[in-house]
């Protein structure tokens, strides 16, 4: 039961770092937004791209308001703590990941289908005639960069905060990016004639984002239902799960151990034995776990 | 309209054939590119104008409720050809 209140002294300061860097991805996700709002005019690629942008606030907004549950501590009504709080901004994130990857097929889809040929007009601006699409290029160049910096920020960050929601967002930032690069080869292939280049990249681009999103929502789910800690990223058992499943194993042969994860915690359950005299769990030492926080209680069940 | 078509002729090299028709039969022919440009008058809000790329007016004038606008009309996606005859309509004093 997790009756601390705040984060475990070794990951405070990662976590407060992580939450300067969701404040800044906020802000420039909305400048993004609205530097793409003002040039997108009608072109159907950049609108799709300018609402997977507002999209990617999703899962900076889910982790802050998720980690400041996650550091209440027990009470009356949440017996157990809010450690899950970032399991279900995790879920949140997930799915605002797949909509990003299937909203993107579906445009893209459609637009190949129905043969769609995107017009982009001119202005004439201090004199000279300028094609609108030159404004569009820059505006989804721009959106290109607070992500890709963001993004490969987050990743050692996650990783060593084993934040599945920040590793998520992680993938959205890529998943921005990269339709951002799609959206630069659209427009340009616009210019040159190529209605469908547009559409064969985002569509491309799709598969991947939904297959992240896939990806990102089974372990979500597998979280939601008590499944087996997961190594970031992936549905394997975690590195760290197996070690203490073994270390418990060892001292208790004829038990069986359960494991599940709770957020960023890994809670253990020891069925079938008794815990010994005197068993403290902080000074309890398991052989191949570095980061001791990670577990957050054994409980026994004779 | 006629300056406007002599001065895009000047400028591409091109010698303008003139056929007549319904709008339907217009539209239907722009869209299957057998014309790269039409003149209509058409609503600002009308129907096809998802369907086929509506540039600034000669003119405007009111019909009951709605704003109609003798226009020039060309083929959507055609983005070269809609850049040229924007410019070529803004050195005429049309548009922005």
């Amino acid at each position: 039961m997790s009756e601390r209140r705040g984060h475990p002294q070794a990951i405070a300061e990662d976590v407060r770092r992580t939450v300067r860097l969701e404040w800044w991805n906020v802000g420039w996700t909305l400048s993004v937004i609205i530097v793409m709002g003002f040039a997108m005019g009608g072109s159907q690629a950049m609108r799709t791209a300018w609402i997977e942008d507002t999209l990617g606030l999703v899962p900076p907004i889910a982790f802050l308001i998720a980690i400041r549950f996650e550091k209440r501590s027990a009470n009356a009504r949440f017996h157990y703590g809010y450690d899950r709080a970032n399991g279900l901004g995790f879920v949140i994130a997930a799915v605002a990941l797949g909509a990003v990857g299937l909203l993107l097929l579906k445009d893209a889809a459609l637009s190949l289908f129905t043969l769609e040929h995107v017009t982009v007009g001119s202005i004439r601006l201090f004199g000279r005639d300028i094609w609108l699409g030159w404004f569009m290029l820059a505006a989804q160049a721009y959106s290109i960069v607070p992500p890709l910096i963001i993004g490969h920020k987050e990743l050692p960050l996650a990783k060593r905060l084993r934040d599945k929601l920040i590793h998520t967002d992680a993938l959205m930032n890529k998943a921005n990016w990269q339709t951002g690069v799609a959206g630069l080869l659209g427009v340009a292939g616009l210019g040159m004639g190529w209605w469908w280049a547009d559409s064969a990249a985002a569509g491309v681009i799709a598969v991947s984002i939904m297959s992240d999103g896939w990806g990102a929502l089974k372990v979500a789910t597998a979280e939601l239902l008590d499944g087996i800690p997961h190594e970031l990223g992936d549905a394997k058992l975690s590195s760290e799960a197996r070690a203490i499943a073994k270390s418990l194993k060892a001292q208790f042969p004829d038990a069986r151990i359960l494991m599940r994860e709770t957020g960023r915690y890994i809670r253990a359950e020891v069925v079938g034995a008794s815990p010994p005299k005197n068993f403290d769990i902080d000074s309890y030492e398991i052989e191949g776990l570095t980061d001791r926080w990670r577990l957050d209680s054994i409980a026994f069940r004779p | 309209m006629k300056a406007f078509l002599s001065a895009l002729a000047a400028k591409t090299g091109a010698r303008a054939q003139v056929q007549e028709g319904s709008t339907e039969a217009i539209i239907a022919g722009l869209e299957a590119g057998n014309f790269d440009l039409a003149f209509a008058d058409l609503a600002d809000d009308s129907p096809w104008i998802n369907d086929v790329s509506f540039l600034y007016p000669f003119e405007r004038h009111r019909l009951g409720e709605r704003t109609l606008g003798f226009r020039s009309i060309a083929r959507n996606g055609e983005n070269q050809w809609i850049a040229l005859l924007e410019k070529t309509l803004r050195d005429q004093g049309y548009g922005k």
